[in-house]
């Protein structure tokens, strides 16, 4: 299974990196899937509001409200109404996406469950938002469609008379019925909404919302294919005859001829299966992860940085159990740490200048602790030279050993994030090395999501703590890598060193 | 009015009514769930993702500078026009995909020369146990309030139904009472595709236990054309097995 997940990895990743020459890593589609889904569901959102406006809620005007809305307002009514199918069908379609990627790349196991689980009756929901969406056109589609979801739905026997009867006749479906199925439509993503926010609830700093470019280009090719392609209507529903050639939106209704096929009973046992195999995913097995962090009461004065930072709200803030005169400590919830170590490069104690033997942190990894770290890059540090490089990268980008050699070594880690900005003011010290190389997963794709985000951000001096001033930015280089671009990290490293030399040479000049 | 909002004529105006008071309060909902963020971020934010694109626009200068000063090309750094164009084409391949699924390929649910008959009758069968007369002293037992002068069991007989088209049997079935003490109706939902011509459909319902003949028959002669619908059903009032 590693294995094969690893060739899908490689997969996805050479993908992305095709994206990327376009795009460029923050616009990357493929890295925003989950952002995407949520802003094409706003399209969603706004676009019906602007049609149930206007939409006839009876079984007699339905079609012919939206037939009015298509043709005779298209330049607002029917730019809507495509905008509304278009945005929808994206929708499944970077869910779908969304799910295959973080399935690749083993997002979904160990704290990670909840979110995948909650994922699940996103998929359900959106199925019904979409299929009771087509109910309302009231055309031979939506006959068709409706007849199939109510004959799906009468096989559980949970109604008294069958709910399909509604539609045997032109006379049994009546206003009020039309209306239960308007208001599903509307409920049904009201729900998806709020299973969408539980979804994030337990990710620390979620991000919902698409890069502005992502978001602007993506609602210009809904509104350009509105107005090239309009979405239409199929001819007006008859209870007297049999819907017979249809063109599905594939998208919602390719369990339709499955059905049409199969019949209720195999369907509904493909659906609870497929479901209750995908929320079982997590623990198909669950993963085995280092031990969590660990707080040093000691050296924690209760800053909040590391709850602040933590991507996973593993860590929080509470009552000063030591009697210290500090009025918090942060205490770790070890269900929910992913050892990623983002907590240790956030405290302002992890810093590698003491001469303490034991070096002790305020919260630390007890795999890879701090003293370990500095015991590592000091031999890294030996083992480059005065005028090597130190390579610090992540156990999911590069792996940053394959560059030991010719004055260059690596220093890896579980996540960039783990590095305190003071290792690299260390490395770059007075017994240092002549440069700093810093690597890890590439940029918006950090395994611990935010690693990459905080080290920048840690550099630019405008999150704590930061890299001091005094040190020497030209000798410090990033470089955001994945595990596929170990040759563009390799020039990388070649050209950096080229600059160090005309640093050397300049000082030497002077 | 409609007129002047280029709506169409027949269209309720009033309608509107609702959609204005409770649209902008939907909308308020939208927009503190996270509109905010993409229509109009907060003054931090704009000055944080300011100083952050600041840095690094400055760190991608002085990594071209440092670049081209060492005389390595800073080719791939820069944004370049194929790059839009690059979107562009993506964006051109993922509407393709999109508005072709979103209505194709086409899809055959019923055979374009077949007729459909709908066997879907909701009855409820006879009680298992026929109702018995009270005698006086078991009214006597009773409280005042209670004393309905027929003692009925809840329990009916399943339906049981067979149909013949064309001298063949194509269905037999039972349907047992919905109802956790089995007192409600019992229906039927069967579908059968027909070819396009004259048939002779003959229905038998048992209400009873049953055995012996049926409580209900239709027999009936009938010609359907390409897609047409015809529903058995069973009427109220007597009525007992319809076509329609």
């Amino acid at each position: 299974m590693t294995r094969f997940r690893r060739s899908l990895q490689n997969g996805l990743m050479y993908a992305e990196a095709a994206f990327d020459r376009p795009f460029g890593p923050a616009w990357n589609p493929l890295r925003q899937m989950g952002t995407l889904t949520f802003f094409y569901f706003w399209i969603v959102a706004i676009s019906g509001i602007y049609l149930y406006i206007l939409f006839d809620t009876t079984v007699g005007g339905a079609y012919r409200s939206v037939e009015h809305l298509t043709h005779q307002q298209w330049y607002l009514g029917g730019v809507m109404r495509s905008l509304h199918r278009y945005a929808s069908d994206a929708m499944v379609m970077s869910m779908a996406l969304h799910l295959t990627r973080e399935f690749i790349f083993d997002r979904y196991r160990d704290v990670r469950w909840f979110t995948w689980f909650t994922g699940v009756p996103i998929i359900w929901f959106l199925f019904i938002s979409g299929v009771s969406g087509y109910w309302l056109v009231w055309d031979v589609l939506a006959q068709y469609v409706a007849i199939g979801s109510m004959e799906w739905i009468d096989w559980l026997g949970i109604f008294g008379e069958p709910v399909a009867n509604n539609f045997l006749l032109p006379g049994n479906l009546t206003d009020r019925f039309f209306t239960l199925m308007v208001f599903m439509h509307i409920f049904a993503p009201l729900f998806l909404l709020f299973i969408m926010w539980i979804h994030v609830m337990r990710v620390s700093q979620p991000k919902v919302n698409p890069p502005r470019g992502l978001a602007l280009g993506s609602l210009a090719m809904f509104v350009a294919l509105a107005l090239i392609w309009p979405a239409t209507s199929h001819a007006p529903a008859d209870l007297n005859q049999v819907p017979g050639d249809l063109n599905l939106d594939w998208f919602y209704m390719f369990l339709y001829p499955v059905f049409d096929e199969w019949g209720a009973g195999p369907m509904w046992g493909l659906a609870i299966g497929v479901s209750v195999m995908v929320a079982a995913m997590p623990w198909m097995p669950p993963l085995k992860r280092p031990k969590p962090a660990q707080v040093y009461l000691d050296k924690c004065n209760g800053c909040t940085r590391c709850f602040e930072d933590c991507p996973f709200g593993a860590i929080t803030m509470a009552p000063r159990s030591d009697g210290k005169p500090f009025e918090r400590e942060a205490v770790v919830a070890s269900d929910l740490c992913t050892s990623c170590g983002i907590c240790v490069g956030s405290c302002p104690v992890s810093t590698p200048f003491r001469s303490s033997e034991e070096l002790i942190t305020g919260i630390d990894l007890p795999d890879l602790n701090l003293k370990h770290l500095r015991d590592k890059t000091q031999h890294a540090m030996a083992r480059a030279g005065s005028d090597g490089v130190v390579v610090f990268g992540c156990d999911y980008g590069v792996d940053v050993k394959h560059m030991n050699g010719d004055g260059v070594q690596g220093v890896s880690m579980p996540c960039i994030g783990m590095l305190p900005p003071s290792f690299m003011d260390y490395a770059l010290g007075k017994d240092g090395v002549a440069g700093v190389l810093i690597t890890g997963c590439k940029e918006c794709e950090c395994f611990s999501r935010l690693g990459n985000r905080w080290t920048i951000e840690r550099i630019a001096g405008v999150r704590d703590p930061y890299l001091r001033k005094r040190v020497d930015r030209r000798r410090l280089g990033v470089f955001w890598a994945s595990r596929i671009d170990g040759e563009d990290l390799k020039t990388e490293i070649s050209r950096f060193k080229e600059v160090l030399e005309g640093i050397g040479e300049e000082g030497g000049g002077q | 009015m409609n007129e002047l909002l280029g709506l169409d004529p027949d269209f309720p105006i009033f309608y509107l009514i609702p959609v204005l008071v409770f649209g902008p309060i939907f909308f308020t909902i939208l927009y503190q769930f996270g509109l905010k963020d993409i229509i109009n971020p907060s003054l931090e934010d704009r000055q944080y993702r300011q100083t952050l694109k600041q840095h690094e626009d400055d760190l991608q200068n002085e990594r071209l500078r440092k670049l081209e000063a060492s005389g390595l090309s800073p080719a791939g750094l820069k944004r370049h026009p194929l790059q839009w164009l690059g979107q562009a084409l993506t964006y051109i391949m993922f509407a393709g995909v999109i508005v072709y699924f979103s209505s194709a390929p086409s899809y055959q649910a019923h055979p374009p020369d077949k007729a459909e008959i709908r066997l879907s009758l909701t009855h409820p069968g006879r009680h298992k146990v026929e109702c018995r007369k009270r005698t006086r002293e078991e009214l006597q037992k009773l409280s005042a309030n209670m004393r309905a002068p027929l003692s009925c069991a809840r329990e009916r007989w399943p339906l049981v139904v067979k149909m013949v088209l064309d001298g063949k049997l194509v269905f037999s079935g039972t349907a047992q009472p919905t109802g956790l003490s089995n007192d409600g109706h019992s229906s039927f939902y069967e579908k059968f595709t027909v070819g396009e011509k004259a048939h002779r459909i003959e229905v038998q319902l048992w209400d009873g236990d049953g055995t012996g003949e049926p409580d209900y028959v239709l027999n009936r002669n009938v010609t359907l054309s390409p897609l047409e619908i015809l529903v058995i059903g069973f009427g109220g009032s007597g009525q007992g097995l319809t076509l329609q």
